[in-house]
């Protein structure tokens, strides 16, 4: 088992009341499963995936990510385990515009202190396997949307994690570029890679080997 | 790791180009500025550090008081102290020292002479400053001749490379007739520059051996002594003045302090002999300038990027979310501040090489110690910039890096980052404003005061007025100035023994004053011969003036020698002219009866004039006239234009006359205005700063201008799209700095006000500040920001809104 989560609330106040972001979420994830997480906006699959991916903070519940008590650790050690285990996608890939498709893929690793040789090495192996070789030192406003977000899932995958958490990552994107980037979760998944994905679309969606339904921050029927 | 931070940091610096450059150019001048004035500031601190035995030597000051009050603090002692102070084991050694110029023709070319600072000293000098003697045995004096020794600097510039001790070099003497010739008995290792005992030759003569007078009177004589390395200077002082105290007879006698060698240099106000001397004030002053404008070029930087935070707060969120920790984050924001720092320190290394030799020629005199000569000073430099970028970057880093990564990703950060950094922002410019602002109204308010000090009616014409140094006549002074007389250029002449900016007289006495009992009031007296007067073009109240028709109206000079009772009461007789304010003070109404509070005979009364300077008030005078006076400077008055064909003729006649001697030519309202050279570098260096701060506040107005139009484009379209016209959004922005500003004025104006009030009372005749000052500097700074925020602000106003909020 991968991670689960027990019961977790999450709440703003909202003028003296609680509104719930999450409300009573229980989730179990294997590894090597594809998980697809449904729902109209504001149903709270983003906010899902930030607490998954230790990014935010929830007030009730119990979260075991591989054996560890994620709701005791400090946040240090926090950040310590998901540095290692999880790596991000954005609907908005997220790309630092200042590095070049090489060094964004590569900056991972910097914060890793991994090896400079070593650094190379991955990231060549990383620009081969995804056909960008060509387009390492190019920024990227100079490459497509698609492009950008293949850039960004390599830089998600180089730390080599467990478990991948996309958000909408097709979103900005046309339906034959989409199509392309969800073919590619769909390979990595078969090598053994988890992967939890937000997404609006049924077909995406379908991509996935379970779904998961939410409304207002609470699991649904499907 | 460390490499990439600089890349980043350089790809940043290009992209942004305007922000960079307005961050460069900031810093730059900054840096330069501060390292321009640290530079004088190291220097003048740096003085006479170098000696041997700086911690033994002192100067030995004469202080008299009157019932517990200063009268009088003077650096020098009577003749005869050296003789007294052998006595004492706790004496090494003593030695007089005076300083001059000297023109030496060391080619022994007739007429060739070249400016030598000379000390003129005894051979115990030598060893108490342990002077480096290259060659020679100069410590025995040769007897029938006058010893120099001369520096190694001097050896090469005019012996090529002979050995010239031996040798026998006249001067060409500006105040005797015949040139006298020296024997060069050695070559010293040239002294630092950083000294006030600044000599190129060194003038070595036998110790006085006169006894110290019982009754306080006798010749003065500047005493430097070391005492022995276990000596403490307060007890030797205490038991020195103890013993004199019991030795002379008089009823107040002097007491003596020992002044360290390093703080002669800048705490020597009172010394009148002391020829190079800075000022500790002045230090001050100038290196918290140089901080200010410091401090201001590091807010710019703080300021601007913080204001750019915004657009770092993508980015970081990345980052974090990548595995960067805060460590990682502020290592590489402090890796781009130092960037930043590195570009214009370098280049303000370069400004600051260039504007040295401005530097040197503004401060008057060499520079000992720079960045670009000592590997300390320079490594010290380096090290000072880095750490100021590290203290500059670690605001900007520590809010940037501080950011919740998911709040940034979803650009939620203005609501809740801003509200802290806009006040310290919006804090830093008013410190900024503040700080132009009192410059500004300093460089205002010494502006006023020094057109006060150059235009003032001083009592007489100070144009068309040329002067001859003071020198001695030999017999032909009355004949020299007679032959001058028939040029037709020349109106008046006179032999003075003083001329305007030569002090306030020949001589001053403090009497009682007669409307106030208790209190005294200086008096002085010039003499001159009977012409003085007119040369100066006083006019005659009362009386006449002092002429040779008139048997008795003029003195031997050596009538003041060996002054007996019936001298004395001779003296009283003497004719003499006195000013209108000195017959007011002391109520003389009738001429021609001896007055006992003046000891002098008043014939005429002349109209008021300044005698020494604006610092002071002017002062009561009499002017009394020696015949044939052998003695003193020259002074004509000339027809307007006429400069050049007089200058020609006193050449011409002087060859005659004076064949060996130096002239020395002046104009005296370029003596007068020379005094008030303090005020006008003053004022310089506050027009320069002030230009400075202001052009630096305007730039960091202009970066954040920028800065908050780009963050708000969006409003500024959809205030257009409501119906907003291109005024009111100029309007909008300009208020925020309006407010600034004026909290701005409510800071600097007090404190503008108290440090010029403080500074104008060192000045008899002083301006007044008025409000109109601050209304100007207020208008200035108001004008400039405005300027800066209306045109910025302007631009994005005028862009469509279609367009802006397309972009958004």
């Amino acid at each position: 088992m991968l991670l689960q989560l027990n019961h977790i609330y999450k709440w703003v106040k909202q003028g003296g009341k609680r509104v719930f972001l999450l409300n009573d979420i229980s989730l179990q994830v294997e590894e090597g499963e594809f998980i697809s997480i449904m729902g109209p906006s504001g149903s709270g699959k983003s906010t899902l995936l930030n607490v998954i991916g230790m990014l935010d903070e929830f007030q009730e519940g119990e979260y075991n990510f591989l054996d560890e008590s994620v709701h005791t650790l400090k946040e240090k050690h926090r950040s310590k385990l998901y540095k290692e285990y999880i790596g991000f996608v954005f609907q908005a890939y997220h790309l630092i515009d200042e590095l070049t498709v090489y060094e964004n893929i590569e900056t991972p690793l910097l914060y890793k202190n991994v090896k400079s040789s070593e650094r190379k090495a991955l990231v060549a192996d990383m620009l081969d396997r995804f056909n960008i070789v060509g387009k390492k030192d190019l920024f990227p406003s100079q490459l497509s949307g698609g492009q950008q977000q293949l850039v960004g899932i390599a830089r998600a995958l180089i730390a080599k994690p467990k478990l991948i958490l996309a958000d909408e990552p097709t979103g900005n994107l046309n339906s034959k570029q989409g199509e392309e980037i969800m073919q590619l979760f769909k390979e990595l998944n078969q090598e053994g890679v988890t992967i939890i994905q937000a997404t609006h679309s049924e077909a995406n969606a379908e991509y996935g080997n379970r779904i998961i339904h939410l409304l207002d921050g609470s699991k649904t029927k499907a | 790791m460390f490499r990439n931070y600089i890349k980043i940091a350089w790809r940043n610096l290009l992209k942004n180009s305007t922000y960079s450059l307005i961050n460069i150019i900031g810093l730059t001048i900054g840096l330069a500025a501060c390292l321009a004035v640290t530079t004088v500031v190291i220097d003048e601190s740096s003085y006479d550090s170098f000696w041997t035995k700086k911690d033994q030597i002192f100067r030995l000051n004469t202080i008299t008081t009157r019932d517990g009050e200063l009268l009088e603090k003077g650096d020098y002692a009577l003749s005869g102290t050296n003789i007294a102070l052998k006595d004492f084991p706790d004496v090494e050694a003593i030695t007089t020292i005076e300083q001059f110029d000297t023109n030496f023709s060391f080619r022994n070319i007739r007429g060739e002479g070249t400016k030598t600072k000379v000390i003129y000293t005894n051979p115990s000098f030598l060893e108490m400053f342990d002077i480096e003697i290259t060659s020679g045995n100069p410590e025995n004096l040769v007897e029938g001749t006058l010893n120099i020794i001369i520096s190694e600097s001097l050896v090469k510039r005019f012996f090529n490379g002979r050995n010239p001790v031996g040798e026998t070099i006249k001067d060409l003497p500006s105040y005797s007739n015949e040139p006298n010739e020296y024997l060069i008995t050695g070559i010293f290792k040239d002294i630092p520059e950083n000294t006030h005992l600044r000599g190129q030759v060194i003038y070595l003569h036998k110790p006085r051996t006169e006894v110290l007078n019982k009754k306080q009177f006798g010749f003065f004589q500047t005493y430097y002594v070391s005492l022995k390395n276990d000596v403490d200077k307060t007890t030797f002082e205490a038991k020195y003045n103890n013993w004199y105290s019991n030795y002379t007879e008089v009823e107040h006698p002097d007491k003596f302090e020992l002044q360290p060698l390093q703080d002669i240099y800048l705490r020597s106000d009172f010394a009148g002999n002391q020829i190079y001397k800075g000022s500790a004030q002045k230090l001050y002053i100038l290196g918290a300038i140089a901080i200010l404008l410091l401090v201001i070029a590091c807010i710019n930087y703080v300021n601007l990027t913080t204001a750019r935070a915004s657009h770092k707060m993508q980015e970081t969120g990345v980052r974090k979310v990548l595995g960067a920790d805060r460590f990682q984050l502020i290592s590489q924001y402090l890796a781009e501040s130092g960037l930043f720092f590195l570009i214009s320190g370098i280049l303000a290394f370069a400004i600051y090489q260039l504007s040295l030799p401005g530097i040197v020629s503004y401060i008057d005199h060499p520079l000992a110690l720079t960045f670009s000569n000592s590997a300390l000073l320079f490594l010290g430099a380096i090290a000072s910039i880095f750490a100021l970028s590290v203290l500059t970057g670690l605001y900007p880093a520590l809010l940037i890096s501080r950011i919740n990564p998911l709040a940034s990703l979803r650009k939620k950060f203005r609501s809740n980052a801003t509200g802290q950094t806009q006040f310290v922002r919006k804090g830093l410019v008013v410190f900024q404003f503040s700080i132009s602002l009192v410059v500004l109204i300093a460089m205002i308010v010494v502006n006023q005061q020094v057109t006060l000090l150059k235009s003032k009616d001083i009592g007489f014409d100070a144009s068309n007025l040329l002067s001859i140094k003071y020198s001695t006549w030999q017999n032909k002074g009355e004949s020299f100035k007679n032959e001058l007389l028939k040029s037709p250029f020349v109106e008046n002449a006179s032999i003075s023994s003083w001329i305007p900016s030569g002090g306030g007289g020949s001589m001053n006495r403090r009497i009682e004053n007669p409307d106030k009992t208790g209190d005294e009031v200086e008096i002085w007296y010039m003499f001159a011969d009977t012409d003085l007067a007119e040369t100066l073009g006083l006019e005659i109240e009362k009386g006449r003036f002092l002429s040779n028709d008139f048997g008795g109206d003029a003195l031997p000079q050596s009538f003041y020698i060996e002054m007996d009772s019936v001298k004395k009461a001779e003296l009283e007789k003497r004719p003499s002219l006195i000013t209108a304010q000195a017959a007011r003070l002391l109520k003389v109404d009738q001429l021609n009866v001896a007055n006992k509070d003046l000891e002098v005979t008043p014939v005429g009364i002349v109209s008021n004039f300044n005698n020494e300077n604006l610092r002071t008030s002017a002062k009561p005078v009499v002017i009394q006239a020696d015949k044939n006076p052998d003695r003193g400077s020259l002074l004509m008055r000339i027809k307007p234009g006429s400069e050049e064909k007089v200058i020609a003729k006193i050449n011409e006649l002087w060859q005659e006359f004076y064949p060996y001697k130096l002239l020395e030519i002046n104009n005296v309202s370029d003596l007068l205005q020379k005094q008030y050279e303090a005020e006008t570098k003053l004022l310089q260096f506050f027009s320069f700063f002030s230009a400075l701060s202001l052009f630096l506040a305007a730039l960091g107005v202009f970066g954040l201008i920028v800065q908050v139009t780009e963050q708000r484009v969006k409003e500024i379209g959809i205030r257009k799209v409501l119906g907003a016209s291109v005024q009111s959004i100029v309007l909008l922005f300009s208020k925020d700095f309006l407010k600034t500003i004026a909290v701005a004025l409510f800071i600097a104006i007090p404190i503008g006000w108290y440090a010029m009030h403080e500074w104008l009372q060192d000045y008899a005749h002083r301006i007044e500040i008025k409000w109109w000052v601050f209304g100007l500097a207020a208008s200035v700074v108001t004008g400039v920001a405005m300027l800066t925020v209306g045109i910025q602000s302007a631009k994005k106003a005028i862009i469509n809104p279609a367009k802006s909020l397309k972009t958004e």
